[in-house]
């Protein structure tokens, strides 16, 4: 902090400046616009200096990387240590199709996995029931057994690499599968690396893709912490994910601020479930959108980091440190890619993923260039893999930790974002918390109303999207179109078919009938999801049983 | 009392991305016109039971997951069943290029990829409902 | 008309479009709402109104679901209002309402408030004789909101379902004094959020002096699907109780005097805005100015001599 003193002569300086040299400037040169607003139409000034710091103590909102309140980054060393993991998110058609894609980016230097389920998967459908029509394979992988799940990471070294899922109703039983097939090949949990982003809450709040009312599927999630503090120490239960509530339209602070109220919500949930914070609280991450404004969005990591840290230990009485640290993927954002002069989006996602390393991300996915059209083809794809790489090895911005740290600008807009961060939460809290909120459309409403003031912003031209409502050329944009084979889906309805042929269909009914009784009571389901999948119960099986017994979400939609 | 255009705005599929659905419905409604908006998860037989009874002048239809081939042209195809084929049908999403002539084809009067003006969406709707 | 005899046959299509019709005030409407009247009077008309957010919608969701188990035909006209500034509206009541799907028994119609000249009520009715005459059942008449004009249009039903949820007790003693008037049924909603008990026996205590029907009081959670089947039996015991000499008869003379003092007022109102086009009405306005005539007598005059459209 600046001494007064200090401060004072700054001041002065300051006003001198505008008194003469900026008011000289302003007659020859006036500005462009009357205000200039951030990605999120946040005002930005004009200039940043240690004024707009003032009342802030750098020794204790900043600290020192690797220490509370971990503002510039979780590590002492960051990337001098270790780079974050390119992680790309990728599946489509068949196992087969996905497992293909997984070892051909895995030649290309990706080092961890991440898995994009079809439709019907996530909504726990399986390929060949009457509600999957159409939708198998086009925008993920279809999962709908243990035998999918086997072919999906054929030949691939799982007890070494880190998996990431996307998967969220119906996590339980997607991981079910994935430790089920570990079991099989020999390969122990305690070596289990990877994620599920068995992220409820965000569902009904952005991206709608759910199966049964708030109560049950957080009692599920739950049972995940708890299955996994015990046999799967090492990975990562649920990633808390801001990605989607930004994609759905959210500013910036939205995304900061319900993602994190999210975060508080299962923590509260576990707590009441009579965990102990520490044993489960290290294993939750999270997952932001990295978007078009450089410098509100790694002010939006910084603030995240320092809000979840102080209210883990002083809220919630998280003692040990790894409790306190927000470990965060991102994803850049996909909305913001344009069908139009598609090449143009290459550039896009370099500034984006530019923002996400300066954030201080512990993994990166990185889009394609292709995919405001489709699931993104080979070509695209290493490209986005290459941006990264370019990022780690020639920029330069990996070689020391935060380099932004201290930025007049940044810090200030850090400030900021924390503040309206915590008015969202008193918000939330006067709506009787995060469920009962989405309960009467909070979120959902302050999402659409985000999304349609960005849409008319560019309608009006008030903002500018290279080559949308600006520097547009007429031609058509060429892209190698990537399709889902009708070999493939036929593939996966005859392995789908075989199975149900050849289980035991004795040990299946039983262990269907056991998860009924489990989800009825309160036992722990985990354990009998695992059986179920053993039993080669199929996705769409498990979920039924479910829907049976938790009822499914209906939305409530407000204008 | 002059005629309002009435429009049904309609997410078929699974899919659950609703941002352009919702900000389209916003554009028409400040546009005058009056929205049925169904939600999520729609099979093309309740959309045109919902146009028929609602009386609306055209359909929108909206999707990101790559179903739109498999759904659309059913919309169209019930209409006709249902002996309503006069009821305009429009699409938008992420629909790769190759698609629109199909789409046509099977009876979609207009698809509207990602980067088009509201403005060009209203002004549609305005000029192609009766 | 054409139009009419698809709408008795039971034609959807032709219902939908004769409802557009009504709402677009088209010049065809009232030839086929004339056509059409001989076969209504059948359905049991129900009006929900309460405050934004009671979930009545989510309760006359349960209701269709719970009156197609007994069979009854079930249709929905659900009123939103217009946005003053645009004239549009985004309708989303049926999205509440959307998991009857496409079974043949329910027909459910948004409408929007617009400005109709006869007054929304009269147009809210008409809709819901078009349902009538369609063959529908029962008729659920929802509007948004608790004002004057949306419990007038809720207390024209056979049957009004006032709806409230769980709510301290001074807030209870609040109750518009109209609210409490109007009701046949009273419901708590939301009882899945506590406090129904003491609220519902509050109202309870409320209604004790009413004469003749003693409205009930009902809980339930649209949520959980929790008194449902009570509130289905409430309503059919109200219809009971009004055919079997308790006051159907009356309801429809009620009705009918408000629609046809309504459709008076409409009409008088279409003619004279025909005449304030005319060379005549200019003249009277500058006789009034030059104080030759006053206002009211003029007003008096003009009535006198005026033609209805035909």
């Amino acid at each position: 902090m600046s001494r007064p003193e200090e401060l004072e002569a700054i001041e002065k300086r300051l006003r001198r400046w505008e008194e003469t040299t900026l008011r000289d400037s302003l007659k020859k040169q006036p500005e462009s616009r009357e205000s200039f607003v951030t990605t999120s139409s946040a005002p930005v000034g004009r200039l940043y200096t240690p004024i707009d710091l003032r009342g802030s103590d750098p020794a204790e909102t900043l600290g020192v990387p690797g220490e509370f309140p971990y503002t510039r980054g979780i590590h002492p060393t960051m990337y001098r240590g270790r780079l974050w993991t390119m992680r790309m998110f990728a599946g489509f058609g068949s196992a087969e199709d996905t497992n293909r894609r997984f070892r051909y980016l895995i030649d290309h230097g990706e080092t961890g996995l991440s898995v994009a389920l079809d439709m019907p998967t996530l909504y726990g459908y399986d390929t060949d029931e009457v509600e999957a029509k159409g939708e198998f394979g086009t925008c993920g992988v279809a999962v709908s057994s243990l035998r999918d799940m086997e072919v999906l990471f054929h030949g691939i070294d799982i007890g070494a690499v880190s998996t990431s899922m996307t998967i969220n109703s119906p996590a339980s039983v997607i991981w079910a599968m994935y430790l089920a097939n570990a079991e099989k090949r020999g390969v122990p949990w305690t070596g289990l690396r990877g994620t599920i982003q068995n992220d409820i809450l965000k569902e009904y709040q952005a991206q709608k893709e759910w199966m049964f009312p708030p109560e049950p599927s957080m009692r599920l999630v739950v049972d995940t912490f708890e299955f996994g503090t015990e046999h799967v120490p090492q990975w990562n239960t649920i990633s808390i994910s801001g990605y989607h509530i930004r994609e759905a339209g959210s500013t910036a602070v939205q995304e900061l601020a319900f993602t994190l109220a999210n975060g508080f919500e299962y923590v509260r949930w576990g707590i009441d479930r009579g965990l102990a914070i520490d044993d489960f609280a290290p294993r939750l991450s999270f997952f932001f959108n990295a978007h078009n404004d450089l410098f509100e969005e790694i002010a939006k990591y910084r603030a995240a980091r320092r809000i979840w840290a102080r209210e883990m230990r002083d809220t919630f009485g998280a003692k040990n440190p790894r409790s306190w640290l927000l470990r965060f993927h991102s994803q850049t954002a996909g909305v913001s890619l344009t069908a139009q002069q598609p090449e143009v989006n290459i550039v896009r996602t370099a500034v984006q993923a530019l923002a996400a390393v300066l954030g201080g991300t512990q993994s990166l996915h990185t889009n394609s260039y292709d995919e405001a059209f489709q699931v993104p083809n080979e070509k695209a794809v290493r490209i986005a893999l290459r941006t990264q790489q370019i990022l780690a090895h020639e920029s330069g911005v990996a070689n020391t930790v935060d380099p932004l740290g201290g930025a007049y600008y940044v810090e200030a807009l850090t400030d900021r974002m924390e503040k309206e961060a915590y008015d969202y939460f008193d918000r939330i809290q006067a709506l009787g918390g995060v469920i009962p909120a989405i309960r009467k459309g909070f979120f959902q409403q302050e999402i659409a109303n985000s999304a349609y003031r960005y849409q008319k912003e560019i309608e009006d031209k008030e903002r500018t999207i290279v080559g949308v409502n600006d520097f547009v050329v007429d031609e058509p944009s060429e892209v190698e179109p990537l399709r889902v084979t009708k070999e493939a889906f036929e593939r996966q309805v005859r392995r789908l078919q075989r199975l149900r042929k050849e289980r035991n269909p004795k040990k299946h009914a039983k262990a269907l009938n056991a998860l009924r009784k489990a989800c009825e009571g309160d036992a722990n389901t985990m354990p009998f999801i695992l059986d179920a999948v053993r039993a080669e119960a199929t996705l769409g099986e498990v979920c039924d049983v479910m829907r049976e017994v938790f009822g499914v979400w209906e939305e409530p939609l407000l204008y | 009392m002059a005629k309002k255009i009435r429009v049904l705005m309609a997410k078929p599929g699974l899919d659950g991305h609703d941002r352009g659905a919702k900000v389209v419905a916003r554009a028409l409604r400040d546009a005058g016109m009056e929205v049925i908006y169904t939600g999520l998860r729609q099979s093309p037989e309740d959309i045109v039971e919902a146009a028929i009874q609602e009386d609306v002048d055209a359909i929108g239809l909206s999707s990101l997951s790559g179903a739109h081939m498999a759904l659309f042209p059913e919309v169209v195809k019930v209409l006709k069943k249902r002996g309503a084929g006069d009821i305009l049908v429009v699409a938008g999403g992420i629909i790769p290029d190759d698609d629109i002539p199909k789409l046509k084809k099977a009876g979609i009067k207009a698809v509207f990829g990602p980067g088009t003006p509201l403005a060009d969406i209203v002004a549609f709707f305005r000029s192609s409902a009766k | 008309m054409k139009i009419v005899e698809q709408v008795l046959k039971g034609d959807k299509r032709a219902a939908g479009k004769l409802i557009s019709m009504i709402e677009d005030d088209d010049a065809g409407a009232t030839e086929a709402l004339a056509a059409i009247y001989p076969h209504t009077g059948k359905a049991h008309v129900v009006g929900f109104t309460g405050p934004p957010g009671v979930g009545k919608s989510s309760l006359i969701n349960r209701l269709i679901r719970e009156f197609r188990v007994r069979d009854r035909k079930v249709g929905v006209v659900a009123v939103d209002p217009t946005s003053p500034f645009t004239g549009g509206a985004v309708l989303g009541d049926r999205i509440r309402m959307s998991d009857t799907g496409t079974d043949p028994g329910v027909f459910i119609r948004s409408m929007a408030t617009r400005g109709h000249s006869g007054g929304l009520a009269l147009a809210t009715f008409d809709a819901v004789k078009v349902l009538d005459a369609l063959g529908i059942d029962l008729i659920f008449v929802e509007t948004v909101g608790a004002g004057q004009s949306e419990i007038d249009i809720a207390s024209r039903a056979h049957t009004t379902v006032v709806v409230q949820m769980p709510q301290s007790g001074d807030a209870v003693q609040a109750l518009k004094a109209g609210i409490l008037e109007i009701g046949d049924i009273y419901v708590v909603n939301k009882t899945d959020l506590g406090g129904a008990d003491s609220m519902a026996s509050n109202l309870d205590f409320m209604l004790e002096e009413r004469q003749g029907w003693r409205p009930p009081v009902v809980q339930t959670s649209a949520l959980e699907g929790k008194g449902i089947k009570e509130l289905a039996d409430a309503i059919n015991k109200h219809y009971r109780y009004l055919k079997g000499g308790g006051g159907w008869r009356r309801r429809e003379s009620d009705r009918a005097r408000k629609e046809l003092y309504e459709s008076m007022k409409r009409l008088l109102a279409e003619a004279y805005s025909d005449e304030t086009e005319g060379v005549a009405f200019e003249e009277v306005v500058g006789a009034i100015v030059v104080r030759k005539t006053d206002p009211r007598s003029a007003a008096k005059t003009l009535l006198r001599d005026l033609k209805l459209p035909k």
